[in-house]
């Protein structure tokens, strides 16, 4: 993601590679496309995901989990070419030495513990079973399942279930680690444990690659996000540099002041202001503005004028819900 | 591929990941949720012997031990052969990746950092392994058990028959396992593929010679140390040596299982919706 754009059939495509970073830091995707039968997956994909926490956002059917499919090689695309830091998924020996994958899917091996899953699984490294058997125990640590290591993993609270995954998708220490919901069913607590965890990953300079419909925990998380639409991405990059490529989006701006109703009539007769509203508490109001640097320039000189007390002017919408409901609401598909 | 780039590849850790993979699938076939159905086989097979030791006396036996033993033969041929090791087999090799898709397990397998040809190839053998154990155990019980029924002595004498039995077994579940194992990758039904290959096996006996090349019975027939008689619409064709049925059935199962990794190599799984 060089620069955060609007991507689709009918935007200019990015640069599938930036110059600035070589392909083998990045998960690229080239013009990738995957169809289920007759059924579209994901359409003509160009991206590329560099380190840090990436979110990948958009309702159920938008195609977050098959490009987290097609990264892993659990899926094959249907058209274009897909590597993770160089690493074609065709190649899992290859690939899971550097990738850690924590699927959504909720199962495991019937009669199976914690410690007997990981052990199992870690030995199929072929790292011998000493490896397995301490790695194992290390993650349960890490993951707080100690305790619980040696009952079945069927039993566990869907939480417990979370983290056991996430500990044997951490268990390689991955470079890249990809997380398909993962907050999804974790107490309040669990939730911020998993959230530090994955924030002290991607500190230390690794991709981590996470979805989510829960909007709000991607805009707390992420560092770049891929909005997705019924298969398409819709935009992609910084959330505030997306939406600042939303020229046509109405900025809404909440203005805290001493004046509230004498500004906010004043501002009413700007043009590009589509909305005026005062906040509930009266200690400030809401403009909605079509065209943001006119807005902001004319502001300070209606301001200076008035001689209201301006306690903070801030955007009030500037998250991934409100770009994501935008881009959705309005045709989705990239239309720029 | 130059000896020298054969050597080149990373046989050691291929070969500890197929032992781990050997292990766990083993630890699974034989002691999983779906090996019941493979032991409730296995009883059944047991069952006749059982009867005739607890029922039939010695010195009651209304016929000879030469036609007991050709009944024993008829026995293995219909009932542990084309019967519990054929369904046995059907249902241990289809399921060796359907079962963990159904369990919705089959992920954790694909996202180790193992090749497909060597989960294809520890799978495969953790089946025959499995197979042959269980099937293997109940030949040898049976006529353990149906020749004791004639006295120690004749235990001793006809007990060279066994390790023939054996290897046929064996050599079933080699065969079998490799068509199933396949089948398993190939199909997202396997009933029907199971059906018209037991259809093709039970037919052999009237298929014209060079028809009966294509079926495993047909290989296993040559190391039957004991004829069996067919039926009167039999096509009678001369078993191939036993040297030829051995290498061709290794080799038949050596490309089969090829297939199958080529067909892993391929393997998606989606198990739900984004």
């Amino acid at each position: 993601m060089s620069s955060p754009h609007r991507a689709g059939a009918a935007a200019p495509a990015a640069p599938a590679v930036p110059v600035s970073r070589h392909r083998d830091e990045l998960v690229v995707f080239e013009n990738v496309s995957k169809f289920y039968g007759e059924t579209l997956g994901v359409n003509r994909v160009t991206l590329a995901i560099p380190p840090g926490i990436t979110g990948l956002v958009g309702p159920n059917g938008a195609g977050k989990s098959t490009l987290m499919g097609l990264m892993t090689g659990l899926l094959r695309p249907s058209a274009g070419s897909v590597t993770v830091l160089g690493i074609s998924p065709a190649h899992p020996e290859q690939l899971f030495r550097r990738v850690g994958f924590c699927t959504q899917q909720d199962a495991f091996p019937p009669g199976a513990t914690g410690r007997s899953f990981l052990v199992s699984f870690l030995s199929l490294a072929g790292r011998g079973t000493a490896w397995a058997k301490e790695r194992a125990a290390e993650m349960l640590d890490q993951v707080g399942l100690r305790e619980a290591a040696d009952r079945r993993a069927a039993g566990y609270s869907k939480g417990m279930r979370q983290r056991l995954r996430l500990g044997l998708a951490l268990a390689a220490d991955p470079q890249v680690l990809i997380l398909d919901e993962p907050l999804n069913g974790l107490d309040p607590l669990a939730r911020a444990e998993v959230i530090a965890l994955l924030q002290e990953q991607a500190r230390s300079g690794r991709h981590v690659i996470l979805s989510s419909h829960i909007l709000h925990e991607v805009d707390l998380l992420s560092d770049q996000v891929v909005l997705l639409n019924e298969g398409y991405v819709v935009a992609e990059g910084n959330i505030q540099a997306v939406r600042g490529e939303m020229h046509r989006h109405p900025l809404q701006v909440l203005i805290r002041c001493d004046a509230p109703q004498r500004l906010a009539t004043r501002l009413m007769g700007l043009d590009g202001v589509v909305e005026v509203k005062l906040h509930p508490d009266k200690g400030g109001f809401f403009v909605r503005t079509e065209d943001a640097d006119s807005f902001f320039y004319a502001l300070n000189g209606i301001v200076l004028e008035s001689g209201a007390r301006i306690d903070a002017v801030a955007p009030a919408d500037d998250d991934v819900q409100s770009v994501y409901q935008y881009l959705i609401q309005n045709g989705g598909r990239g239309a720029a | 591929m130059t000896t020298t780039e054969l050597r080149a590849l990373p046989w050691p850790l291929w070969r500890e990941q197929f032992l781990a993979l050997f292990r766990l699938e083993l630890r699974k076939a034989l002691f999983g949720k779906r090996a019941l159905l493979v032991y409730g086989l296995a009883a059944l097979v047991l069952l006749p012997p059982l009867l005739h030791l607890l029922l039939g006396r010695d010195g009651e036996h209304g016929d000879s031990l030469s036609s007991f033993t050709q009944g024993l033969a008829n026995f293995f041929e219909f009932l542990v052969l084309r019967f519990a090791v054929f369904l046995g087999s059907v249902w241990i090799f289809m399921n060796l990746f359907r079962g963990d898709l159904l369990d919705r397990t089959l992920h954790y397998y694909l996202l180790a950092p193992i090749r497909r040809e060597v989960l294809v190839a520890g799978k495969y053998a953790a089946g025959v392994a499995a197979g042959w154990l269980v099937f293997g155990t109940v030949t040898l019980l049976a006529f353990v058990l149906g020749f004791l029924s004639w006295g120690p002595g004749t235990l001793a004498r006809q007990g060279y028959l066994i390790p023939w039995y054996l290897a046929i077994v064996l050599l079933a579940v080699v065969g079998y396992g490799a068509v199933f194992t396949l089948g398993g990758l190939l199909f997202r039904n396997p009933l029907l593929p199971a059906v018209a290959i037991w259809a093709v096996e039970a037919a052999n006996p009237f298929l014209p010679g060079f028809l009966k090349q294509i079926s495993v019975i047909h290989y296993l027939n040559a190391l039957r140390p004991v004829p069996i008689n067919e039926g009167p619409f039999a096509i009678v064709a001369d078993p191939p040596p036993v040297w030829l049925a051995v290498l061709g059935l290794a080799a038949l199962a050596a490309v089969l299982v090829w297939l199958a990794m080529l067909r892993a190599r391929r393997l998606e799984i989606a198990y739900g919706g984004d």
